[in-house]
């Protein structure tokens, strides 16, 4: 009777592509990011979503150097299974990002691994480590339904610092998949997460930041003081 | 009352988002000069540099550098572009393949594509267009409008930009830059 509304009700195959789709949630994981880029010197950002004027302003206005780099373009043409878009999806070791090493403050990966194949997921998860300066952030998207199934791709537009909408990009559906929290740890191996919420749509919004590396001890230089007697 | 406003009325130093006000291309209105307009055909391939002092539209297929000084570069839906383009305000339905730097503007419609950089005070982009590089605005002395709000500082709310009875964007004037899609048509 009260049957619990949730996004996994809402089947964009039977809304207009656009527009009347638009779903708003509020988020956590943003203000927390928008505070810590605020605070450092021109921070370099990527995004890594369909590509949405509105957040690269968002950006912007934080005083950010902004770069757009649509990746659902490649997983859509890895679902199709045409062309390769550029990258060659065959060798697991080269890269998947045309970026220069540690050249990011913060990524912003909205769902995008959900959409990857796991093995495919993996592999971008360390290149993004490769991308991303120590001490980093990483905001990613990740569904925490129980099965998984195919979904269109998402366009994630920030409103304000706290609320982010939602819409579907197309009808077109690739198969989205279910990470646990433990699944997500090996996956960003060299990451840490530093939060995480559960929306009420049940995504969980997580910000990982890359692990600084400790410097190794400093040999003992000076002896050690002799044992009281 | 129903007079459009065009891209002059947004403060300079903001994206203009396309969609939200109605998933149309915010085209500017053809300035007086439009109807001298320069077509470059569809079969037509120019490889070098391309230089003038009036408005182009490319519809086919140009390699090397563009430099339209003061005024607009259109390139149209077919138009496939492999160079570095220097204009006013430079619209892109096509292809483009290398740097923009616009005195005014940069616009990439929905259908449009853009490999490289931008160098313009304010840009459009239209949501499902593809855009792979980096921004630079050239904001001037505006200092960074939500840094403040993110550190704790005291500063209005964002809100969505205000629209009038007409739907139309509001004049902003030197009002913040706006990132928000006005109103859903």
């Amino acid at each position: 009777m009260f049957k619990r509304r949730t996004t996994t009700d809402f089947d964009p195959s039977q809304a207009p592509q656009t527009g009347a789709a638009a779903r708003v949630e509020a988020s956590h994981v943003l203000p927390r990011l928008a505070r810590r880029l605020s605070l450092m010197s021109h921070p370099r950002v990527l995004d890594m979503g369909s590509v949405v004027g509105g957040n690269l302003q968002f950006f912007i206005d934080l005083g950010c150097k902004v770069t757009a780099d649509d990746l659902l373009k490649p997983v859509e043409v890895l679902r199709v299974g045409a062309g390769s878009a550029g990258i060659d999806w065959k060798n697991p070791t080269t890269n998947r990002l045309d970026h220069s090493d540690a050249s990011f403050d913060a990524i912003i990966a909205w769902d995008v691994f959900d959409f990857l194949p796991k093995a495919e997921a993996k592999i971008f998860a360390r290149d993004l480590h490769r991308v991303v300066k120590p001490g980093g952030i990483v905001l990613a998207y990740f569904t925490s339904r129980e099965t998984e199934r195919r979904e269109p791709h998402r366009r994630y537009r920030i409103q304000a610092q706290d609320k982010i909408e939602w819409l579907p990009v197309t009808n077109a559906r690739t198969l989205r998949h279910v990470y646990q929290n433990r699944d997500i740890q090996l996956m960003f191996e060299g990451f840490k997460i530093h939060t995480a919420f559960v929306l009420q749509n049940g995504t969980r919004e997580m910000l990982l930041e890359k692990k600084v590396p400790v410097a190794a001890p400093a040999l003992i230089s000076t002896p050690l003081p002799a044992p009281a007697k | 009352m129903w007079d459009k406003k065009e891209g002059k009325d947004v403060a300079p130093g903001s994206f203009v988002p396309a969609t939200g006000y109605g998933n149309t291309p915010s085209h500017s209105a053809p300035s007086p000069s439009t109807s001298r307009l320069v077509n470059i055909g569809q079969t037509i391939f120019i490889k070098g540099e391309l230089t003038g002092t009036e408005d182009l539209t490319i519809e086919g297929r140009v390699e090397g550098k563009i430099e339209l000084k003061d005024h607009n570069l259109t390139i149209g839906p077919n138009g496939k572009i492999k160079a570095d383009v220097y204009a006013k305000s430079i619209v892109i339905t096509g292809e483009l393949l290398g740097n923009a730097f616009a005195s005014e503007k940069v616009e990439i419609t929905n259908a449009g594509i853009l490999k490289g950089d931008i160098v313009s005070p304010r840009i459009v982009i239209a949501d499902g267009a593809q855009f792979k590089g980096s921004v630079d605005m050239d904001k001037g002395n505006s200092a960074p409008r939500h840094a403040q709000a993110a550190r704790g500082e005291q500063v209005k709310p964002m809100q969505s930009v205000p629209a009038d009875s007409t739907g139309q964007t509001k004049n902003l004037g030197s009002q913040p830059a706006p990132y928000l899609p006005a109103e859903k048509r």
